[in-house]
């Protein structure tokens, strides 16, 4: 359909999705290209069809119409198991809060990405043991003393959670991050600094960075910038409607 | 596959209160349900140990069952006697090797007395084929002499050289004592498992002494005798309860059985030990499956209580489904994750009710002996227990199917988003 769709780590073309069949279109995008390494910013509100769009691109959600390419799949002619495993492959997932598995240790959440799948295990275990890798990206985001990685992760502070939470998105080198707000419950500092760490570390692993948030001031951290608004063509429709 | 079950003990452990009340419901079911298969094996295998060697059992005309309680296991007491004169000619038959006379009814302080003579020590059998052997003393000579069983030795406190006198009558407390005629401990027997653990033998000719001068199962008053004057008198026994056989060839027992039955001077019945406890365990049996039956309703709700358990933490565990699916997870994969923290809450709570039967066992086998005459081994689990073990872990697969499947539909709906 597009030579883009082949070079981006996320290409979407003519996406309408709605929920049932009968509902209106909540998402409808012409075209959005993510190029491997890219930092992108999505401007969006709650409501805005956000939540729908992550779906579709971790192709947890089938559009109606259109294609989307994740690192050059088709989703659409992929099964929900392939889905599932190649979101596993090329995606770590940032959410807003509260993004760890509460039974586990720190360690234990950074390596679940290898536990589902072979590649990012594969890719965590090229250099050193993927515990080691788990421990160098833990380190290099700040979270370096032992007692830290075998604790409790309900003991630890929110702005340390979303930062296990990046490195879990890191591990086994994904083809792009895409965070959810992630900053949304830290203060103005650590959001910052939170955000200086997670360019910094996609960047040094060659990650793709999405980030989406309705906080339009963090924008300017950004390589480029969209605007659910004016992404998403259903917003408008809704618009003059009324 | 092991990444699901390490997740799935990961999360149990991290809710090891509610999950720890699932697991001893489970826990104390299972224990319930092997309890009863345990209790009905043993006492299977007690009661079959008690009786070996034993080719007939003889008694007045009763129902083969009666006969077997009364003269084998102490239970229950007989209708009518055997004539002494019927037992001489049966047991002196050409096929007969040996007879056991036994002569019930009376007892002390709880225990029945048996009359009975040496045969009894030298043919009886148990577990097998062992015979009985003294633990100290030997077995009455004397005429006012008595040989007890191991448990009453070690429940009344008994060593040889005591004296005890018998009352009349089975009942645990009996109004017409003996106690003219007090009788010496010559000897204690070995423990052995079975009822002549409990029993207390005299010989035959002690039963006629002490009830000499009774009419009608009463002293008659003023008629009492010293035991000088029951030594003195002629005391060959005129009847006796029951008596057991064995026989020259196994292969004769059904033709001494028929003649025996067919005796023309006296109604008598002759069983084989094996058949009758065939038609006990038979009439048992119904009762036995009810309780199995209630059992397994147990273990039923036992593991109705843990998917409750599993069904109420869905709500709060959204959020971990979606963080689940956003590494990969796939739903299949959810649903694995409960179906597998089922299972171990079921396998863990079997094995650890396995385990509290089996160290119940241990513990208990005293007393178990002591009060039922029960003889508790703990073997190895039979492959019915086995089977047990096996329906209660597939059970509680199949229960924590149902909390699976919720989360399964769950996680397909709420995709990657987190709702709580």
């Amino acid at each position: 359909m597009s030579s883009g769709s082949t070079q981006s780590i996320i290409a979407l073309r003519g996406i309408r999705y709605r929920w049932r069949p009968t509902a209106p279109v909540v998402l409808d995008i012409e075209q959005l290209d993510i190029a491997p390494g890219e930092r992108l910013f999505i401007r969006g509100p709650s409501g805005s069809g956000k939540t729908t769009l992550l779906g579709l691109m971790g192709g947890v959600l089938s559009p109606g119409s259109g294609h989307v390419y994740l690192a050059g799949a088709d989703l659409s002619r992929l099964s929900a198991a392939h889905r599932d495993r190649l979101r596993a492959d090329e995606i770590g997932f940032v959410f807003q809060m509260f993004n760890l598995i509460p039974y586990l240790s720190v360690l234990d959440n950074v390596l679940l990405p290898c536990r589902f799948s072979r590649s990012r295990q594969q890719r965590a275990g090229a250099e050193r043991e993927p515990v080691e890798e788990a421990r160098r990206l833990l380190a290099r985001l700040g979270l370096d003393q032992e007692n830290l990685l075998t604790r409790d992760v309900a003991e630890l502070s929110v702005g340390q959670q979303q930062r296990v939470a990046v490195a879990r998105a890191l591990i086994g080198r994904p083809g792009i991050v895409i965070a959810d707000e992630p900053t949304s419950a830290l203060d103005a500092d650590s959001r910052d600094e939170f955000l200086a760490l997670l360019q910094e570390e996609c960047g040094s692993s060659g990650a793709a960075l999405l980030f989406v948030s309705h906080d339009v001031s963090l924008a300017r951290h950004f390589d480029r910038s969209l605007d659910m608004q004016t992404l998403n063509r259903a917003l408008d429709a809704e618009v003059g409607q009324r | 596959m092991t990444a699901l079950l390490q997740l799935a003990a990961k999360s149990l452990w991290n809710r090891r209160f509610t999950a720890g009340l699932a697991l001893l419901s489970i826990t104390i079911s299972v224990a319930l349900l092997v309890g009863v298969e345990k209790v009905r094996s043993e006492a299977r295998n007690s009661f079959t140990q008690t009786i070996a060697g034993t080719d007939l059992i003889v008694g007045a005309r009763s129902g083969s069952i009666q006969l077997l309680l009364y003269s084998v296991f102490r239970i229950g007491d007989a209708t009518a006697n055997v004539s002494w004169d019927s037992y001489q000619r049966i047991s002196s038959h050409p096929l007969v090797a040996w007879a056991i006379p036994l002569s019930l009814g009376d007892s002390h302080r709880g225990y029945r007395v048996v009359g009975t003579t040496d045969t009894y020590f030298e043919q009886l059998r148990y577990g097998g084929d062992r015979a009985l052997e003294m633990a100290s003393g030997a077995w009455f000579d004397d005429l006012f002499e008595a040989t007890v069983g191991a448990e009453v030795a070690r429940s009344l406190g008994y060593s040889v050289g005591d004296a005890i006198t018998l009352a009349h009558g089975t009942g645990n407390y009996s109004f017409v004592q003996h106690d003219e005629m007090p009788f010496t401990i010559s000897g204690i027997l070995a423990p052995t498992g079975t009822p002549v653990d409990q029993s207390i033998h005299v010989s035959l000719q002690a039963i006629e002494a002490i009830h000499l001068g009774w009419q009608s199962g009463m002293p008659l008053p003023g008629q009492e005798l010293s035991p000088e004057a029951a030594r003195a008198a002629e005391l060959e026994p005129r009847a006796i309860t029951a008596f057991l056989l064995g026989l020259e060839s196994r292969a004769a027992v059904f033709q001494v059985q028929r003649a025996i039955n067919a005796y023309p001077d006296e109604p008598l019945t002759a069983i084989l030990p094996g058949i009758a406890l065939q038609e006990l365990w038979s009439l048992v049996g119904i009762a036995e499956n009810a309780l199995l039956v209630i059992a397994a309703f147990v273990v039923f709700a036992g593991l109705a209580g843990m998917m409750t358990m599993l069904l109420a933490s869905l709500s709060e565990r959204r959020r971990e489904m979606a963080i689940l699916r956003s590494v990969g997870a796939r739903p299949i994969h959810v649903f694995g994750l409960l179906t597998a923290e089922s299972t171990l809450l079921g396998l863990v709570g079997a094995l650890a009710g396995f385990a509290l039967v089996y160290g119940a066992m241990v513990a208990g086998a005293p007393l178990a002996q002591a009060s039922f005459g029960i003889h508790l081994t703990p073997s190895a689990p039979s492959a019915r227990e086995l089977a047990l073990l096996a329906a209660v872990v597939a059970g509680s697969a199949c229960a924590g199917a149902i909390p699976a499947w919720r989360a399964y539909r769950l996680s397909l709906a709420d995709g990657l988003s987190i709702r709580t």
